[in-house]
């Protein structure tokens, strides 16, 4: 073999490997390339992955904030709810303080609803004793006072059956001077034929009946008129008006002016026109 | 203060004088008249805002001045109050059919007539003696 034809050989060969070398470097080559393509598509797959990933994290930092905002707005509730639970438990406290106060002024209110009647009844009972004291003593004329007597047993105390008797001077007997709703027949009746009235009448005791009489002939109240100890007469007081439930303490009270002012006022005007008489003659 | 003008009717001096005690501190302005013709007479003249009328006096009765004054114009819605020693059903009848607005009893209840006068008139002012 010829030089040549062992370069020629050679070459073939070198050219041979080249070629398969070629070959092999085009194969890896299409390995590396099918590798970068795979690798290119994992970083594309990593890439979408990461930015999952961060929006998962941004997600969970949100979510993190939302909570730490919930965490701190339930501290805020918390505190509030306490802070309101304490305002209810002192409005509780007030609430029952100012129940008790209520209950306090409202019985402090029933008790001056109370005295306001009493002071009211108690005033309506003075102006009962100043009217009538006043009466009997606007006048010393004998007719108008007894009247007024007449006018006080009607109106203040509630009877219109009344009867005043006076003691006649020269016989000592008691006889009727004025009347209202009772006639001498019916004082009869009531005198009972044995004096009944006219012993009570001499007695000179203040006689009070205080469930008032039902019967014709009964007294509800006597009361002497009397001057000095002296007896000089007595009002008579028979049944009291149908809507007059028995009598009151006022009407006792009454019945004591009477027995003092009506006897003096009485005596006082008969004195009056005693003296009128001695001015005539 | 607005004061109300109440027409007292009583022959008795003893019952006006009673009325005029128990309404003298509160509102009121007081006229009296001693029988029927005068109560209708003032209540003519006076215009008052409640009348207090007794039943039984002389000239002319309570009955009668009530019906009188419900007749003429001006005094025809005057409240008329009747005062009374008669509290039987037919005397109050008699009190209505004459045109009175109510009664009350002798002898006369204090609270009793405040509350109906207040009432009638309106008025808040306490009423003591």
């Amino acid at each position: 073999m010829s030089a040549d034809d062992k370069n020629r050989s050679y070459i073939d060969v070198v050219r041979d490997e080249l070629q398969q070398y070629t070959h092999s470097l085009l194969r890896e080559n299409e390995k590396l390339r099918a590798m970068s393509t795979a690798l290119e598509s994992d970083k594309r797959r990593l890439e979408l992955e990461i930015i999952e990933a961060r929006a998962i994290l941004e997600q969970k930092e949100e979510l993190r904030t939302a909570l730490e905002s919930f965490n701190a707005a339930r501290g805020e509730l918390l505190t509030s709810l306490q802070q309101a639970k304490r305002e209810r438990d002192a409005a509780t406290q007030e609430l029952d303080r100012l129940r008790a106060k209520f209950d306090d002024v409202e019985h402090e209110n029933e008790k001056y609803v109370a005295q306001y009647h009493q002071i009211e009844h108690h005033s309506s009972n003075l102006s009962n004793l100043y009217v009538a004291s006043y009466q009997l003593h606007s006048s010393v004329d004998r007719r108008s006072i007894l009247d007024t007597i007449q006018e006080i047993v009607v109106n203040l105390i509630g009877s219109e059956e009344v009867a005043i008797l006076e003691t006649d001077r020269e016989t000592g007997d008691y006889k009727m001077v004025a009347s209202f709703g009772v006639d001498a027949a019916r004082l009869n009746r009531a005198n009972n034929g044995s004096a009944k009235i006219v012993k009570r009448v001499t007695a000179g005791e203040l006689y009070i009946n205080d469930s008032g009489s039902a019967a014709d002939d009964e007294l509800t109240a006597l009361v002497p008129l009397k001057i000095d100890g002296e007896v000089i007469g007595a009002i008579l007081v028979f049944r009291l008006l149908e809507h007059k439930q028995g009598l009151q303490p006022v009407d006792h009270e009454l019945f004591e002016l009477l027995a003092v002012h009506a006897s003096t006022a009485l005596y006082c005007a008969n004195l009056h026109e005693a003296s009128a008489l001695v001015a005539v003659k | 203060m607005n004061r109300k003008k109440i027409l007292l009717v009583d022959d008795s001096n003893t019952i006006l004088m009673m009325e005029k005690f128990i309404l003298k501190n509160g509102p009121y302005d007081l006229v009296t008249a001693s029988n029927g013709e005068e109560a209708v007479a003032k209540a003519k003249e006076q215009i008052p805002d409640l009348i207090l009328l007794d039943v039984i006096m002389p000239k002319m009765g309570g009955f009668d001045a009530c019906r009188l004054i419900r007749a003429h114009e001006a005094t025809s819605a005057i409240p008329i109050i009747m005062v009374t020693t008669r509290g039987e059903a037919a005397n109050v009848e008699s009190g209505w059919a004459n045109g009175c607005t109510d009664y009350v009893t002798k002898p006369i209840n204090t609270l009793e007539l405040l509350t109906k006068v207040r009432n009638y008139l309106g008025a808040t002012e306490e009423v003591t003696q």
